[in-house]
């Protein structure tokens, strides 16, 4: 905090919520533009890339949080916190999705991703992209949002636990059986070389 | 030994992204088997998580509309927006709330009110109480009137003082309402007499001649009587008395002049102006007598 206030841009996400409690529109729109992208693009991967549905979403999402700012967990981090709810939106979703296809069975979701041929190695690249969103759309919702969450959003193990609520150990076993599953359904894609060490 | 090399189940990943198959300690390999079921398996995972890592940003960010953001921002200005509404479910909320413990609140609240309002009546009323005080007058019985003096013609003056002292007395004794309702009658006599001798004093072609007229009169009859000296002292108690009654209805007059000023009816009053507000139609009148 500076003499003439707080400098929203370099504040903790923590204290920007403490600000949002007390009705500061700037640290609102400061989280706004820090996490809305992430979570628009989280919500794309979670919904069978649907933007408008995303969109909707993340708006909804946001949208919570300026009606009841203090149903913010302040002893979280907040990235945990909002992606958890974000997780808990999708998860909701998931399950009025069910309901539909079970009432209209031709109601399949395909996604909107387009997969174009280009050639090399980009090739490649979408083609691997698109058959990977497709065998995710199959997982468990679960075993799905832990995997988003490890290698698209490069969530560390520990938050990830304390977004979902579960231990450690249950993500990391979440990781390696998702990962078992994937590799076995994209066996077509050869062995590539890793170009560097992961992170545990 | 390393801290990768102590077989932690949770760090197959580790293992997956560090080395293949083949470059697997004896113990890690066997540690790996435990949860893959071979070399073929262990290679496919290795080659799935390289090619996740390979294009971490292969997926192009959406970006969202400018539209969804001026939504939230007035969602959020909507929701922190003063308000100073009271409303009547909140106030139920607050005078039962959901947990007894809580009862304290509306009980020591109400609690407040109630001592306020009763020292605000308690001091109301010892207020109110004072100006009763101020007001309340105690009626003042009429002294007896002095000895009338003997004018030089035989007619009677009842006492030296002058309807300027009356006025005054007046100012100073403010009657009670039960005592103006007694003197009513009084008082209609009283001007019934006063109109008799105004009637009389108007007809006259001047004051001076009534005057004159009067006390002849008033001569005419001691002469008839062969100055009787009683009936003169009955006259002369019965002049102390009118002029008692006099004074009271000065009062009355007064008192309706106040309330007149106080309505701003300068028209009524001059109507109602008798010949007992009148100093001198007083002395006409107790000359007369």
């Amino acid at each position: 905090m500076g003499l003439l206030g707080t400098n929203h841009r370099s504040a903790s996400d923590e204290r920007l919520m403490e600000l949002v409690v007390r009705g500061d529109e700037k640290a609102f729109v400061t989280i706004y533009d820090r996490y809305h992208g992430r979570v628009l693009n989280y919500f794309h991967r979670m919904l069978w890339q649907d933007r408008q549905r995303s969109q909707d979403f993340m708006q909804d999402l946001f949208t919570k949080i300026a009606h009841k700012p203090t149903a913010y967990d302040a002893s979280r981090p907040f990235s945990t916190w909002l992606f958890s709810v974000a997780n808990n939106m999708c998860k909701n979703e998931y399950r009025r999705e069910e309901v539909r296809r079970a009432a209209v069975p031709e109601l399949r979701h395909n996604g909107t991703a387009v997969f174009e041929a280009k050639g090399g190695e980009a090739v490649d690249r979408e083609h691997f992209r698109h058959r990977l969103e497709e065998e995710l759309d199959r997982l468990d919702p679960d075993h799905k949002a832990t995997f988003v969450m490890r290698y698209e959003e490069d969530l560390a193990i520990k938050e990830i636990a304390l977004a979902f609520g579960i231990s450690e150990g249950t993500v990391k076993s979440r990781l390696f059986y998702t990962l078992k599953k994937l590799a076995e359904r994209l066996k077509e894609f050869g062995p590539l070389p890793l170009p560097h060490h992961g992170q545990a | 030994m390393d801290k990768r090399e102590r077989y932690d189940p949770e760090d197959l990943e580790s293992l997956l992204s560090e080395r293949a198959f083949d470059e697997l300690l004896a113990e890690e390999r066997a540690y790996v088997l435990r949860h893959v079921s071979g070399r073929d398996e262990y290679d496919a995972m290795r080659a799935t998580l390289g090619h996740l890592r390979a294009h971490p940003s292969g997926r192009v960010p959406i970006a969202a509309d400018p539209e969804v953001r001026d939504r939230v921002l007035v969602a959020f200005r909507q929701a922190h927006k003063p308000q100073w509404r009271i409303w009547l479910n909140s106030i139920s909320l607050w005078m039962i709330p959901e947990q007894p413990a809580l009862l304290w609140r509306p009980v020591l609240a109400l609690a407040t009110v109630a001592l306020l309002v009763v020292a605000g009546v308690s001091w109301f009323r010892e207020h109110d109480g004072l100006e009763n005080a101020v007001a309340e007058v105690k009626l003042e019985v009429p002294e007896k009137p002095a000895p009338p003096l003997r004018t030089e013609n035989g007619s009677s003056v009842t006492d030296a003082k002058e309807p300027d002292a009356d006025r005054q007395d007046a100012e100073t004794v403010t009657p009670s309402t039960d005592l103006l309702k007694d003197q009513t009658p009084i008082q209609e006599d009283l001007n019934g007499m006063a109109a008799q001798v105004v009637t009389k004093a108007l007809e006259a072609p001047s004051a001076a001649e009534a005057v004159t007229q009067a006390s002849a009169g008033f001569a005419m009859e001691e002469d008839d009587e062969k100055i009787d000296p009683e009936a003169g002292q009955q006259a002369d108690i019965q002049v102390a008395e009118i002029s008692a009654a006099a004074k009271t209805a000065t009062l009355e007059r007064t008192e309706s002049k106040m309330r007149a000023r106080a309505a701003k009816s300068d028209k009524g009053t001059a109507d109602d102006m008798t010949l007992t507000a009148n100093a001198d139609l007083l002395v006409l009148l107790r000359a007369a007598w």
